[in-house]
């Protein structure tokens, strides 16, 4: 493309460029800034600073004008993103709009996306689970995907890094399938939720129910203290923003701390269009930026280069970095980048209701939950269908009104909410396998108004995810009687892949550069100087919430990549 | 609606301007800004009417001084589709002579039993056309979720607490029954 000449280039040069400010991006910047690299963020939504552009934050039901429903045009105006819970009113602003950036669904699928500083972390649901080496030696022992190159002692270090960092709270639960951490102190667990524990003990040896693990702060350290954040209030309004920092996202934590290194450089509204190769040096030496308003190109350079940009927009960026050298996309000899995208079946949901138990209820919010993790074909192959599932879990309590009669009656009834039973629900996290015809590709006939061209994305469930789906109702509903649980009700959602927002792979990482992109540290096989570490790199998926494990790579390889800067090596 | 029913309530509209009471007559438009919902003046009057019905002024401001009619008339202009809408508009253009079918008045001239009882009749199937069953449906689910989440009640009677205390999973549920004076 026609490169408009760049005054000052030296302006324009820094010791790293990351791309992406979300949740990865934001731990590169940490890491990088920290170790002295002058650090250019390139994020392509506007600038959001915490406590400053969090509109909402401080807002009582009231003052929203549809308390919390977001406009039936606007709904229709935007299908895939109208099918995202966490669109309300409050939150609309944090929302990337189906036309605001468009993609080829060659399969339905929901791509949900947050373009701005701090990206989806701001938004996200905040289930932090570590994995285990039952899902880091997944693809090697059950015969899918490629071996991951690391292991579980590999990562082990750096998620208690970003647990001690970020704030994670839960209980030392001793669980092969869900190693501990660095922990705050837990959620609590409800009077329902504990004697589905009990159950579950009782009624099978290797069923376990625990407090889920979440980046809310149950309480600060100094480490927390240190970058102004105070404990989380269960006001439970996180994907607003928070006023305390309660919740972890890049703008309450990895981005200011990046700033007070004095070492960040963040520039909002930069597309990045492609990488920049140079054959002779056999290295990117930077990237191409369209500004999203003025639409005007620049340069910017860099000796090494981190890819965050999210997972799927990471594959279309890469797959645009097109030279003489990589014709298919930077790094991508193979021609495998863009395959073997995969996700997390989101599919069967559970719900009952609970008679015993009448003497306790709840007081407040809390921004947990119980979490069931992985049970099945743990140790060894019992089904026929590969890998399994975790189940989220809560029992709830509400205190709601009489709403029937009229006038007097009817009033005093809504003065006096009363409570009602206990209902219990499960949704069921499947882990996925990566498939090469999972994929995403480039639609080079469109292009965006930015000159990219249109992302098409091909996903789609398999017979494996339908079984597992029939298997963990199956057995949720087993588990929901043996507790005594009534009118139980199952359903299978029948929703797109996209909607669990735990889009994986694409650029996944691997021991040969026949058949993956990445090598153990994240970095390139083909071009050593860049690192792809969200959610783009990752060879399966496991069943955990994915956002802790590219947190604790990013900060892996980021560490990494300074050392192998300082020996010369990239 | 029968043809009789239907007659009848074509001139009920068609008469019921003149004989209105002044405070619900006016020719302009309503005082919320609509882009979907056809609602002159005198219908939204109406509307303030039947919420105020349902949740009447008693020691505690009631549905009509909290404005939850134009509540109502905001949700149903902005987050329901045109099924929902015509069935409201044409429902409450419906309602008055409805009312005078059930009472033989206008519902503004009902004495509060009556208009109770014009409201709860209207949940039965028997004599109620689709339409008014869709605005008395839409109108009380809307004026409900307007009165509760009113400023008023959520400052005055129900205090909305957004930092509500630590979580506590073991809460003795007898102690809500205590709290009668919330």
């Amino acid at each position: 493309m026609a490169t408009p000449a760049i005054n000052g280039k030296k302006q324009h040069t820094f010791d790293a460029i990351v791309i992406g400010s979300g949740i990865s991006g934001g731990w590169a910047a940490k890491e990088l800034t920290e170790k002295g690299l002058k650090t250019l963020v390139l994020e392509r939504g506007r600038d959001v600073k915490h406590l400053v552009d969090y509109p909402t934050m401080n807002k009582l039901p009231y003052e929203f004008e549809h308390r919390g429903d977001i406009p039936l045009k606007v709904r229709e105006a935007n299908p895939v993103l109208s099918r995202a819970n966490a669109w309300q009113e409050d939150s609309d602003h944090f929302f990337v709009k189906d036309a605001e950036h468009p993609y080829v669904q060659k399969k339905p699928f929901d791509w949900i996306r947050g373009y701005q500083v701090g990206g989806k972390s701001l938004l996200w649901a905040r289930q932090t689970q570590r994995w285990s080496n039952y899902d880091f030696e997944g693809p090697a022992r059950d015969g899918f995907a490629v071996d991951w190159p690391i292991r579980y002692d590999d990562l082990a270090p750096w998620y208690s890094h970003v647990e001690s960092f970020a704030g994670i709270s839960g209980n030392r639960d001793g669980l092969d399938a869900l190693p501990d951490g660095e922990f705050l102190p837990p959620n609590p667990l409800n009077a329902v939720e504990g004697h589905f524990q009990k159950m579950l003990a009782e009624n099978y040896g290797d069923r376990h129910l625990i407090a889920a693990r979440f980046a809310n702060l149950t309480k600060s350290t100094a480490t927390q203290l240190a970058q102004g954040r105070s404990p989380c209030l269960s006001r439970k309004l996180c994907r607003r923003g928070c006023p305390f920092g309660g919740y972890f996202s890049s703008n309450s934590s990895t981005l200011p701390w990046a700033e007070k290194t004095g070492n960040l450089t963040m520039r909002p509204d930069s597309v990045v269009h492609s990488l920049i190769y140079d054959e002779q040096k056999g290295k990117a030496t930077g990237v191409r930026v369209i500004d999203r308003l003025t639409k005007e190109t620049t340069e910017y350079f860099a000796a090494i280069i981190f890819v965050n940009a999210s997972t799927l927009n990471t594959s279309l960026l890469l797959l645009n970095s097109t030279s003489s050298r990589f014709p298919q996309g930077l790094g991508n000899d193979n021609g495998l980048m863009g395959k073997f995208v995969a996700f997390h079946n989101y599919n069967a949901k559970i719900k009952a209701s609970y008679e015993g138990m009448q003497e306790f209820a709840t007081f407040g919010q809390r921004p947990g939950s119980a979490y069931i993790p992985r049970f099945r074909n743990l140790y060894k192959q019992e089904t026929d269908f590969l890998r399994g599932y975790a189940t989220g879990f809560s029992a709830t309590r509400n205190l709601g009104p009489n709403t029937s009669g009229v006038g007097e009656t009817l009033k005093a009834n809504l003065a006096n909410p009363e409570l009602r039973s206990w209902n219990v629900s499960g949704h069921v996290m499947g882990e996925t396998l990566p498939k090469e015809t999972n994929l995403v590709s480039l639609d080079r006939s469109r292009t965006d108004e930015w000159g990219m061209p249109l992302l098409n994305v091909d996903v789609d469930y398999d017979e494996n995810d339908r079984k597992m789906e029939t298997d963990a109702l199956e057995q949720l509903t087993a588990m929901f009687t043996a507790a005594g649980f009534t009118n139980i009700k199952t359903e299978l959602m029948n929703q797109a892949p996209g909607l669990d927002i735990h889009e994986m792979g694409g650029v996944r990482m691997g021991h040969d550069p026949k058949t993956s992109l990445l090598n153990g540290w994240n970095q390139m096989h083909a071009v050593k100087n860049v690192f792809v570490t969200d959610g783009a790199c990752m060879t399966s998926t496991s069943t955990q919430n994915p956002s802790l494990t590219y947190m604790a790579l990013t900060a892996r390889a980021a560490n990494h990549a300074v050392e192998e800067m300082r020996k010369g090596n990239v | 609606m029968n043809r009789r029913a239907a007659i009848k309530t074509a001139l009920t509209i068609a008469t019921g301007f003149a004989i209105l009471p002044r405070h619900l007559r006016s020719a302009s438009g309503p005082s919320v800004r609509l882009t979907e919902l056809r609602i002159s003046a005198t219908e939204e009057a109406l509307l303030a009417e039947v919420v105020e019905t349902l949740i009447p002024a008693t020691d505690t401001p009631g549905a009509k001084e909290l404005k939850v009619h134009l509540f109502v008339l905001k949700m149903l202009d902005d987050c329901h589709g045109a099924v929902d809408q015509r069935a409201f508009e044409v429902g409450l253009r419906q309602l008055d002579g409805y009312a005078q079918g059930l009472m033989g008045k206008h519902f503004a001239d009902g004495d509060t039993a009556e208009r109770e009882n014009v409201l709860t009749s209207l949940e039965r199937k028997a004599g109620v056309s689709p339409e008014l069953r869709a605005f008395n449906r839409l109108m009380r689910s809307r004026a409900i979720e307007g009165y509760r989440e009113s400023e008023y009640v959520m400052t005055h009677l129900l205090p909305h607490r957004m930092i509500p205390a630590p979580y506590e999973g073991y809460y003795a549920a007898s102690n809500y029954e205590l709290q009668e004076v919330l």
